[in-house]
């Protein structure tokens, strides 16, 4: 399967350090859980902050290196979003077999007598993933197209 | 076409899986993604508006800087154009400036010594300012010099530069144009006024040098009349553009020729150069600002024969 002229390890090999980076974010955020830092420190440091930032961060890459157009954008965006989303999953169930109460787990974020966070964890895998992948490539398409326009491929 | 396909069918994925969830996030986490989302997408938004007219200032800021270029260089080739150095030992002294409003000039003037001993001096202005109207300077100054130098007729001279022009440049394009020609020893004067403003005589008399024709380039096949004046030791002429003359202060009173002229009369002892000095400051304390329009002044003396004479000032 190729997008845009390139196959899908190609794009896994560009979004590379920015799956570094939501993955350094989410065990960032796990340690100031488990550490007890401050509430506003741990919620600076949310994948869900990071996941759009490292989206624009994509469309910047595809532009600046012509790796692709608008479908290699929308292909980024669900890899990061999946990325993003299975990560927090995995800090659910860990969290969840710990028996741990953190900002994974914690009410405001789960639906009421959902008993070992599965509807939770279900919603992530499915609504999350869904609702950000169109956002998400929405964005970064919007963002592909301003950048082509301020700066188009090849001009130096 | 491939790529729109996998473009709907991630859009598809996304649809189904956002529909099979559709009741297992609370309301105020998806609150939050739309806020995240749409905030990121507003800073990247902004960063690139930034950064587009950052880029654009810079381009901009290149073109101001290559067009600086541009115009110095075309400075320098103009300025090469005016006479450096000027006729010796020929029974006049002169003095000649041009002062561009807008860097280069529309204004014209030259003094050529020509080999069979005659003095042809010009003064041109050139409708409009700036490019346009230094390339057609310049083109009226090669062709007066080639058309000088082989025609001692100055009628038959401004006749062929009027055709040249009307031939060579837009309708609206004209140049006004004075042009002398003094034969040394003789005391005689010959001049062609092509709609030029009337150079001041200072002498014996009352002289108006304003026989011609119209300015050149108005009307093709025109023939000129040339006009005549008897030049003695000391008489003072005084070519200039309309830039001196119209020059306004801030009433947007002008100049005028009267006050040159009472200038001129009053300052008839002074040397060339004094006297141009004299009238270019009295024109800037008039204006009290930078010229708005080219101002080009050519000041000749006639002097005794075979003195020592002429330096370009």
């Amino acid at each position: 399967m190729k997008v845009s002229g390139h196959g899908f390890l190609e794009h896994v090999q560009l979004l590379t350090p920015l799956f570094g980076v939501i993955g350094a974010v989410w065990a960032l955020r796990f340690i100031l859980g488990e550490v007890g830092a401050p509430m506003w420190l741990i919620e600076v440091f949310s994948v869900g902050v990071f996941v759009p930032i490292c989206v624009i961060l994509a469309a910047l890459l595809i532009h600046l290196k012509r790796f692709g157009g608008y479908a290699s954008v929308v292909l980024s965006s669900f890899l990061l979003v999946l990325w993003g989303q299975v990560l927090i999953v995995f800090a659910i169930s860990l969290s969840v077999a710990a028996g741990v109460e953190n900002i994974y787990t914690a009410p405001q974020f789960s639906i009421p007598g959902d008993i070992g966070h599965v509807r939770h964890i279900v919603g992530h895998l499915t609504f999350g993933v869904g609702l950000e992948t169109l956002i998400g490539s929405l964005m970064g398409c919007l963002i592909l197209f301003m950048l082509r326009r301020a700066k188009p491929p090849g001009r130096s | 076409m491939r790529d729109t396909l996998y473009v709907l069918g991630f859009l598809v994925i996304a649809g189904l899986l956002l529909f099979i969830g559709r009741d297992l996030i609370p309301s105020s986490t998806i609150l939050t993604w739309i806020v995240t989302f749409g905030a990121t997408a507003a800073v990247g938004v902004l960063l690139i508006s930034l950064f587009r007219v950052q880029q654009e200032l810079k381009q901009s800021r290149f073109e101001l800087a290559r067009k600086d270029v541009e115009l110095q260089i075309a400075r320098e080739v103009q300025a090469a154009l005016f006479p450096k150095t000027l006729p010796l030992d020929r029974g006049l002294s002169f003095s000649a400036i041009c002062i561009p409003a807008q860097g280069i000039s529309g204004d014209y003037y030259d003094i050529i010594q020509c080999p069979d001993g005659r003095i042809s001096l010009a003064i041109a202005d050139i409708s409009g300012k700036g490019v346009s109207a230094a390339i057609l300077m310049s083109n009226i100054q090669a062709r007066f010099r080639a058309l000088i130098e082989t025609n001692d007729s100055l009628c038959e001279v401004c006749r062929l530069l009027n055709d040249h022009l009307h031939d060579f440049s837009e309708p609206e394009r004209f140049a006004t144009f004075f042009v002398g020609q003094w034969r040394p020893g003789s005391g005689r004067f010959e001049y062609v006024n092509a709609g030029h403003q009337v150079p001041v005589v200072v002498g014996d008399g009352t002289m108006q040098l304003q026989v011609g024709g119209p300015p050149l380039g108005l009307f093709p096949n025109r023939t000129y009349r040339c006009g005549a004046a008897e030049l003695k030791r000391g008489d003072l002429l005084v070519l200039y553009s309309d830039g001196i003359t119209e020059a306004t202060n801030p009433a947007e009173e002008e100049f005028g020729e009267q006050r040159l002229r009472n200038l001129i009369e009053k300052n008839t002892d002074q040397s060339v150069r004094d006297l141009q000095r004299i009238i270019l400051d009295s024109v800037s304390a008039w204006t009290r600002r930078d010229p708005q329009d080219d101002m080009t002044l050519v000041i000749v003396r006639v002097e005794d024969e075979h003195r020592l004479l002429g330096r370009m000032e």
